[in-house]
């Protein structure tokens, strides 16, 4: 990439730092004044008092845990299976002319199944497996990975690769030095979006599909009607998606696109 | 054609091309014929470079310069014509034939390597033994005075900074052939001027052969042994002329401006001429 | 001794993709197309074979989908679905757009509804409409709402981004030719604010539907998600893939014919 194409990081005037925090925490603030005023107005919202007095509890309980870990694990091996089928997907569609044309076919297709169907389809095919859990996620997200790559594939720079060929730069060493760090903002951009879409999409695959894990807790939670519990797994649910973001990918990004100069 | 530089520089005569007899043309291309798809870019281009010789090749935008210096590098082939390599006939292309080290105009640093890895990413790919790559790359950052940017981010440094580590690359993996495509056409004139300065004084240190692609007279002849003029596209050449200046050479030499003078009368008429000629579209390569 | 170099196209460094001439290029086009649907119908057919009885073959599901259009059932729940979509299209457009536009341009109130996004986005889909069933009881309207809620953060980011990825330098030049309010919402916010648009039309567009068919699913007695859960609770797995590709092929269509469309005239 030259000068020109990297995309710069905006240059607009920023609030001062304090001014920016303060808005922030208001934009929460909002947020938990509606739950408030939600909680009063209606007796199914559970307000927040009393979620707040029973999270401790809730937190201490080791089926929570097992719950989360088990949903995680699907989050991420389900995350990983959609971005493999996806990095091959985007290649078969940049590499051949006629090829390209059947999968992105494929892949147009994929894109506009609902999560719905291919939840209910799964249980026809794998029963109450968990297996249907990846399946149905690995589904939903690869086409949307397949559409990121290939931008990002399409964009490679024709000069940074007349360089490599210049010096001789092939094989592995090309791939690593050439290639890959070209899409590694690409992949970042389908990593944190699929990432939170896995996350959607497995709670919705547990619902209908499960017998374990977060979605399927929720779901027990509602058909029981103790709403404060389902409160309480939102909470969960948004708190893991939240921290993952911003101690996991961000850290991460900023650390592989550092060569990115303010 | 004028003659008048004949005082201050012999003129080689087109049609006999050889250099001296004994030693053999490091490169040698006759008859050279490039195209893209069906339109010619290059259309029979005679040219030798000699053994450690810098050799500057002088011609209007869009006349396929960077198309020439590409067959070159091994990154294109020739559509016809004949290639010798040190006297010995080099089939269609010089692909693998030649370790080549490749200024580009704009300065193809990998910005997401530092600039001492992006050194090592062309020497290993080079074969230069590993034990060697430290010593080089100090070596030559230093011989461009940027050595302090060794880990740095390419895109931290300056224009003129940014090409002189392309040049360090260059000079680093132990080149056959230095291929420079216009380098300091996009660094500002002082600029250009003291990385000019800075080339001419690494001719003093290395001698490998060196072609230069310019459009600027100035620049090829404050640089080159020799220069060759190239006519509009599809380029033909239309002279060779030897610089025999002593070095260092100043701009401000009477004798340079004399040379400089006589190029320009020889290559305005066709090089005006030509650029507005139909069917000349003036597109850039890259 | 010379050797001759033998006439073979030239390589250019970075392989050009092949172009095919436009009429050999529109028949492999439809050849791609007709691999595309014939590969699709041998993996499903080999599914249905592994599977034990429950995954219904291709003939099956051609059969029913004949039926479902023959019979006519299925126009009355595409058309109601097809209503829910476009209201939830239009709302969700609509508010992201705004949000989007203000967030994009005041850093003050990307600040202030930054976290309520990221939260908005971390919430699962089927939470919202358990939410606001909870609240506003079951009914059409809470649906609307509860996917409306669910997408406006989608369309809100998609636009900032674009906003915020405008060209400062064009900025800068209506600044020092002090092109008046109107002249800079003209001619140079509105030529880069119009990919905005589209984007936000696009994504809500792509997820309207698909959560139209889960809230359809989960709390509507009509619509085609109704029908897909109705078939899949009676054991017609059939009938339900061929609802539902029916109304994605549907959706394809009205996509390409309206959204294509509009893409190509504010690009050109
Ligand atoms: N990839 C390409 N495909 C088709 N035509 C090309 C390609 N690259 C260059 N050309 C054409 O070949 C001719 C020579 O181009 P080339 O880049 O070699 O010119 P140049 O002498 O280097 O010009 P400049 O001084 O502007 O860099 C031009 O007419 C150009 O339009
Ligand atoms: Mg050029």
């Amino acid at each position: 990439m030259t000068a020109a194409t990297v995309p710069a990081r905006s240059t607009r005037r920023r609030l001062p730092d304090a001014n920016r925090w303060a808005l922030s925490l208001a934009g929460i603030g909002s947020i938990l004044v509606l739950w408030a005023i939600g909680g009063s107005a209606t007796r199914y919202v559970p307000p927040i008092g009393e979620v707040l007095s029973e999270l401790p509890g809730f937190l201490a309980s080791a089926e929570v845990w097992d719950a989360a870990g088990v949903t995680t694990l699907r989050v991420i091996g389900s995350l990983l299976l959609a971005m493999v089928l996806g990095a091959a997907a985007a290649a078969v569609m940049r590499r051949d002319w006629f090829w390209g044309r059947v999968m992105s076919s494929f892949v147009g297709f994929a894109i506009a199944v609902p999560s719905t169907v291919a939840a209910l389809l799964a249980l026809y095919v794998f029963r109450r497996d968990p297996i249907g859990v990846y399946a149905v996620v690995a589904f939903i997200c690869f086409p949307f990975v397949a559409t990121v790559l290939r931008e990002g594939m399409r964009n490679l720079d024709v000069k940074v690769g007349e360089m490599g060929d210049a010096y001789r730069i092939t094989g592995t060493a090309r791939l690593r030095h050439v290639v890959l760090p070209q899409l590694a903002p690409y992949g970042f951009s389908a990593v944190r979006n699929e990432y939170a879409h896995a996350w959607k999409i497995v709670v919705l695959a547990e619902l209908f599909i499960g017998s374990s894990g977060m979605g399927w807790q929720f779901a027990r939670a509602f058909d029981r009607f103790q709403l404060t519990e389902v409160v309480l797994w939102l909470l969960v649910f948004v708190a893991i998606l939240l921290l993952s973001e911003y101690l996991v990918i961000r850290p991460l990004e900023r650390f592989v696109l550092k060569w990115r100069v303010s | 054609m004028t003659t008048n530089g004949s005082l201050l520089s012999g003129e080689v005569n087109l049609m006999s091309n050889a250099v001296d007899g004994v030693t053999p043309p490091f490169l040698d291309l006759r008859d050279i014929v490039i195209k893209h798809g069906d339109r010619t870019a290059v259309d029979g281009v005679d040219l030798t470079v000699a053994p450690g010789e810098f050799l500057a090749l002088l011609g209007p935008s869009g006349c396929g310069k960077s198309t020439l210096l590409h067959v070159l590098a091994g990154l294109r082939r020739a559509h016809s014509g004949e290639l010798r390599l040190n006297g010995s006939p080099a089939a269609a292309d010089l692909s693998g034939k030649l370790r080549v080290g490749y200024v580009f105009q704009d300065h193809r640093l990998l910005p997401w390597r530092t600039v001492a890895q992006n050194i090592t990413i062309a020497m290993k790919s080079a074969g230069v033994p590993k034990d060697e790559w430290d010593a080089r790359i100090d070596r030559y950052l230093g011989m461009l005075r940027v050595g302090e940017y060794r880990d740095s981010w390419p895109m931290r440094l300056s224009g003129g900074q940014r090409q002189r580590v392309s040049i360090a690359r260059a000079l680093a993996v132990d080149p056959d052939v230095v291929l420079m495509d216009e380098p300091f056409s996009g660094l500002d004139e002082v600029t250009a001027r003291a990385m000019r300065l800075e080339l001419s004084r690494l001719r003093e240190v290395s001698s490998v052969p060196t072609v230069f692609v310019t459009h600027s007279i100035k620049e090829a002849l404050f640089l080159a042994d020799r220069v060759v003029t190239l006519s509009h596209g599809p380029a033909r050449v239309l002279k060779e002329l030897s610089v025999s200046l002593p070095r260092p050479r100043q701009y401000e030499d009477p004798e340079f401006a004399r040379l400089e003078a006589s190029v320009v009368a020889d290559v305005l008429k066709e090089w005006e001429l030509t650029d507005a000629a139909p069917g000349a579209p003036e597109r850039r390569a890259s | 001794m010379s050797a001759a170099v033998t006439e073979r196209p030239a390589v250019s460094a970075e392989p050009v993709p092949e172009r095919p001439v436009r009429f050999r290029g529109a028949a492999r086009n439809i050849l791609a197309g007709i691999t595309a649907a014939v590969l699709g119908a041998a993996l499903w057919e080999l599914i249905s074979l592994t599977s034990d009885g429950w995954v219904p073959g291709v003939g099956e599901i051609a059969a029913s989908a004949v039926e479902l259009l023959g019979d006519g059932e299925f126009y009355g729940d595409a058309w109601i679905s097809l209503r829910r979509v476009l209201t939830v299209l239009l709302a969700a457009t609509l508010a992201g757009l705004v949000l989007g536009l203000l967030a994009g341009f005041s850093s003050k109130v990307d600040s202030f509804l930054r976290p309520i996004l990221v939260t908005g986005l971390a919430i699962p889909d089927p939470v919202y409409i358990i939410l606001v069933i909870l609240i506003l009881g079951i009914s059409e309207t809470s649906g609307i709402v509860a996917l409306t809620i669910a997408i406006v953060p989608l369309v809100a980011n998609v636009v900032i981004s674009s906003v915020q990825a405008r060209d400062r330098g064009l900025d800068e030049m209506a600044a020092t030719y002090r092109l008046s309010h109107v002249d800079y919402l003209r001619h140079v916010l509105a030529g880069q604010v119009r990919p905005a648009i589209v984007a936000a039309l696009r994504t809500s567009f792509a997820f309207s539907w698909k959560l139209v068919v889960l809230m359809e699913t989960m709390t509507q007695s009509d619509g085609v998600g109704a029908r897909i859960y109705e078939s899949f609770r009676f054991l017609r797995p059939a009938d339900m893939i061929a609802y539902a590709l029916l109304f994605i092929v549907l959706m394809r269509v009205l996509e390409m014919l309206a959204l294509r469309r509009l893409e190509r005239s504010t690009v050109a």
